[in-house]
């Protein structure tokens, strides 16, 4: 399998595309930690990643779950933490966490906006920070390079603006130059990082 | 994805689904493997079964002076820049502001 012996991180894997890409990767044979701090709609006593390390499992993969806030300094190292103290590395990192709060401008408060810039900017640089400096301190001691890579979530809103998404376009549009940031310093490790926006055409 | 995005825009019988994730996660993988190992610092649009690489910024036009710009030079000059071209936003604007009217 392609990705066989590699372990990745998703971060917002508990629903939606971030399952997707969680299950997909562990199908190509990555051990996956799959983090989300949610809890699934039909059932409040279940944690969305833990149902998703199930169905990985159910399928024949490997996986495990983290329940880290991924937004808070401490919740972005101990999931990285995790995934080396675990499984002894991390070679993929899919930051895919993320809210809107749509408002126009005129009525957005500031909590609508902060909350959607912490959780997707606060929620990419976090993970990514923390993966980084892993990164860093391996090539170092090996003397090699690192065959590891960032996978960022952004979105069309990101690049052109949307009408009522003020915060998420904001956001979008910051992952995007983070990612470019990201792809610049981690050259010096081996280690790439790229954006993808999913989205939709019209009918 | 992002909790509320798409959650409304299931597709019609017979359509491509294109919030499926089924559709971008290929790519994924694709860029987390061996043969993307020379790809860095991309943006890629992902829908359906369609991957677009994405341009940077860059500059369309430009107006340079050796002089700085005053009031009057400026307006003579805008026009090369092409500001206010992009007639799908223009139109938007001119919409909604008719709207408000």
């Amino acid at each position: 399998m392609t990705l066989s012996g590699k372990v990745a991180i998703v971060t917002g894997a508990g629903q939606g595309i971030g399952r997707a890409e969680a299950r997909a990767l562990a199908r190509a044979g990555a051990h996956v930690v799959v983090n989300d701090v949610g809890r699934a709609a039909d059932d409040p006593s279940v944690r969305t990643a833990d149902r998703v390390v199930a169905e990985i499992r159910a399928e024949g993969g490997s996986a495990e779950a983290n329940h880290s806030d991924i937004t808070s300094w401490d919740g972005g190292r101990e999931l990285v933490e995790q995934s080396l103290a675990r499984s002894g590395a991390l070679d993929i990192l899919v930051c895919n966490a993320g809210i809107v709060r749509d408002r126009t401008l005129s009525k957005m408060d500031l909590k609508e906006w902060d909350d959607v810039i912490r959780v997707h900017l606060h929620g990419h640089f976090v993970p990514m920070r923390f993966a980084a400096t892993h990164w860093r301190e391996r090539a170092r001691a090996t003397g090699a390079p690192v065959d590891a890579t960032v996978i960022a979530t952004s979105s069309e809103a990101g690049l052109w603006g949307t009408f009522g998404q003020a915060n998420y376009s904001a956001a979008k549009a910051g992952i995007i130059a983070l990612t470019q940031v990201a792809a610049r310093e981690f050259a010096a490790y081996g280690v790439t990082a790229n954006a993808i926006c999913p989205a939709r055409v019209p009918r | 994805m992002t909790e509320g995005v798409g959650l409304d825009m299931d597709a019609a019988p017979g359509e491509v689904d294109e919030w499926d994730p089924e559709g971008i996660v290929p790519w994924i993988v694709f860029l987390a493997g061996p043969g993307a190992r020379r790809i860095t610092g991309e943006v890629f649009v992902v829908h359906g079964n369609t991957v677009k690489r994405m341009e940077s910024w860059r500059p369309l036009a430009q107006i340079r002076r050796e002089v700085h710009w005053d009031q009057e030079s400026l307006g003579a000059a805008v026009a090369e820049l092409g500001a206010g071209s992009d007639t799908m936003r223009i139109g938007d604007f001119l919409e909604l502001r008719d709207r408000l009217a």
